[in-house]
């Protein structure tokens, strides 16, 4: 499903990914490991077509993400892409159902159907009774399971989270690796990116990167 | 599922959801956008009001005009403040007989310098005033009536005379009828005698080399210029030619020219601080907006959506803002626009044609002073703002 080739990347003088090969079938839970500026959300931001290497190439689905032209990978994320962050990045002036709603890109209707969906997915993440606040009038742990909602509601086939625990307390932690793993159990595929042990147990895939490079440490 | 849920999440809705979350700047936007739109509007308002009010004097109060022997030496006219040439004097009857020209003052002098014990004096032969049939009207300047003189200040004073004396002049005995008060014009060097005994004096029988027309038009207002009433006058008086005093709409026209050029100097310069103020507003919302872009941009909308989130919200607030702007400007132009353009209350209407012009151009106004931060923002690296601190 994935496939990086010799991916490198740099920022000026920076090298942020080296010689990085990676190849992640359908189905994977994979989680990233490494220190703090090691290039983990790089590799993630790279992966989900938003930060063109400066060498090599990323294929996801086939597609060669970088030859196709901008547009055509927006719509690639809109559809078949989801992503979770660790800051949350919600809408701040829309409501729950309107920030899950803007996911699936230029592309995505705003039917009855989808309304619909939405209210089911802020359901399945628990936040059926604060389906009209804001993000601000949200904890951290909410705000992330809205995130994750909104990673999913598309139905990608992949999402990528980047830091997701990173400012949960344990509960909430757990709450949303349990969403992440549901995702995975339904045939998705993820790829975690972290400095914690977080999620280690739910992991089909494990990956260490460091200094830009990327090792795979081990498979369950 | 209630209504809020079953509302689009369209562009519209987010720049409305938007300009509500931020409310401060949104409302800085509007007023900047407002006070664009306000100064042209209401200068325009008020200048129409101006043009009006002077349209209304010129045709109030007419041409005042003197009507000259057209061989007169300007020269000569400008130095000594008459003609040294003489016309016939029924040319007044003439101007008086004509149905397409009205006036309110028809006065025929005859003037000259003469020597008076020693000392000069204008000596001035007034007809009577014609006024238009039927209307009577108070004379613009007083009658003499045969056998009567009226001095100037000057003449009085050098002379020593007093109202009721007799005074012999010319070989004739006069009783001075009026002892002016100083005028500090030429009229204190004057004596007004009858035009027949002026002339007779003056050996110049028929004769005058002047004729005022006070508050003169033409009926038809098309011809209302001063090229086509001298046309007009031309067959009346074919001797004459036709000097117009500057009237008090002249002034006012001058000074709404230099309004208007005030106004060009000030405008851009409005424009320009708008401008400058709705780009600066946009900057700061874009900044405030990085996430916001970049999880868009994740979540797969294309630049073109970002774009049309931050233009259209110039957009909106441009139609709001040119709404507001045309009240603002048409109610300063009703207030504040007599006190500017020293025009009558009530004269500033409003230019209701103005409205949607305000609402096409300050929309364009606003998204074109947004143009270059947009752009910015929607070529804004998205990893930018996305990337943790792994």
């Amino acid at each position: 499903m994935i496939e990086l080739r010799d991916v490198e990347l740099r920022y000026d003088d920076t090298v942020a990914l080296r010689d990085v090969d990676l190849e992640l079938p359908a189905g994977e839970f994979a989680i990233v490991r490494g220190p703090s500026g090691s290039g983990k959300s790089t590799l993630l931001l790279t992966i989900g077509g938003m930060l063109r290497p400066t060498r090599g190439s990323v294929r996801f689905q086939g597609h060669d993400l970088y030859a196709i032209d901008e547009r055509a990978r927006g719509r690639l994320r809109g559809t078949d892409i989801g992503f979770v962050f660790q800051m949350f990045h919600l809408v701040p002036y829309l409501d729950l159902v309107q920030n899950v709603l803007l996911a699936g890109g230029d592309g995505a209707t705003r039917s009855p159907e989808r309304i619909d969906r939405a209210r089911a997915t802020l359901e399945r993440v628990g936040l059926q009774d604060r389906m009209h606040h804001t993000p601000a009038e949200l904890s951290a742990g909410e705000r992330q399971r809205v995130a994750v909602g909104r990673a999913l509601f598309h139905e990608p086939k992949l999402v990528l989270a980047d830091e997701p625990t990173g400012n949960l307390d344990p509960d909430n932690a757990d709450a949303v690796l349990d969403l992440l793993s549901e995702f995975h159990q339904g045939g998705g595929t993820v790829i975690l990116v972290t400095h914690a042990r977080a999620g280690d147990d739910r992991a089909t895939a494990h990956y260490a990167l460091e200094c830009g490079r990327l090792a795979a440490a081990a498979r369950t | 599922m209630d209504h809020a849920e079953q509302t689009r999440v369209s562009i519209l809705s987010l720049i409305l959801h938007e300009a509500w979350h931020r409310k401060a700047g949104s409302l800085l936007l509007l007023l900047a956008i407002v006070t664009a739109v306000a100064l042209p509007v209401a200068f325009y308002t008020a200048g129409q009001a101006s043009v009006r009010e002077t349209s209304r004097l010129m045709r109030d109060l007419g041409y005042n005009l003197r009507i000259i022997p057209k061989d007169t030496d300007m020269t000569v006219f400008w130095d000594q403040g008459y003609s040294d040439k003489t016309m016939d004097g029924a040319g007044v009857q003439r101007f008086a007989s004509r149905d397409d020209l009205s006036y309110n003052h028809l006065i025929a002098m005859l003037q000259r310098r003469v020597d008076w014990d020693g000392g000069p004096v204008i000596l001035t032969g007034l007809a009577t005033e014609v006024s238009p049939k039927g209307k009577k009207k108070s004379s613009m300047i007083f009658t003499v009536q045969p056998g009567d003189m009226c001095v100037g200040h000057a003449v009085a004073k050098r002379l020593g005379l007093r109202e009721g004396e007799s005074v012999e002049f010319g070989g004739q005995t006069f009783r001075i009828d009026k002892c002016l008060a100083e005028s500090g014009s030429d009229e204190d060097l004057r004596a007004w005698i009858d035009l027949p005994t002026a002339q007779q004096l003056l050996d110049a029988p028929g004769r005058v080399n002047e004729i005022k027309a006070l508050e003169c038009h033409c009926k038809a207002p098309e011809v209302d210029t001063l090229a086509k009433l001298r046309t007009e006058l031309e067959s009346v008086l074919p001797d004459a030619q036709v000097l117009r005093l500057r009237d008090i709409a002249t002034v006012r026209r001058e000074q709404r020219n230099m309004a208007e050029r005030y106004f060009a100097v000030v405008l851009p310069i409005v424009l320009l601080g708008a401008g400058l103020w709705i780009a600066l507003l946009t900057v700061l919302n874009v900044r405030e907006r990085r996430e916001e872009c970049g999880v868009l941009r994740a979540l797969g909308h294309s630049k073109g959506r970002l774009v049309s989130l931050f233009l259209g919200k110039n957009a909106l607030l441009g139609v709001a803002g040119g709404v507001v702007g045309f009240g603002l400007g048409t109610l300063v132009a009703i207030t504040c626009g007599p006190l500017v353009f020293e025009t009558p209350r009530g004269q500033a209407i409003t230019h209701w044609a103005l409205l949607p012009l305000s609402m096409i151009l300050a929309p364009l106004f606003a998204m074109a002073a947004a143009f270059v931060p947009t752009a910015l923002a929607a070529t804004t690296d998205p990893a930018d703002t996305l990337r943790g601190p792994g």
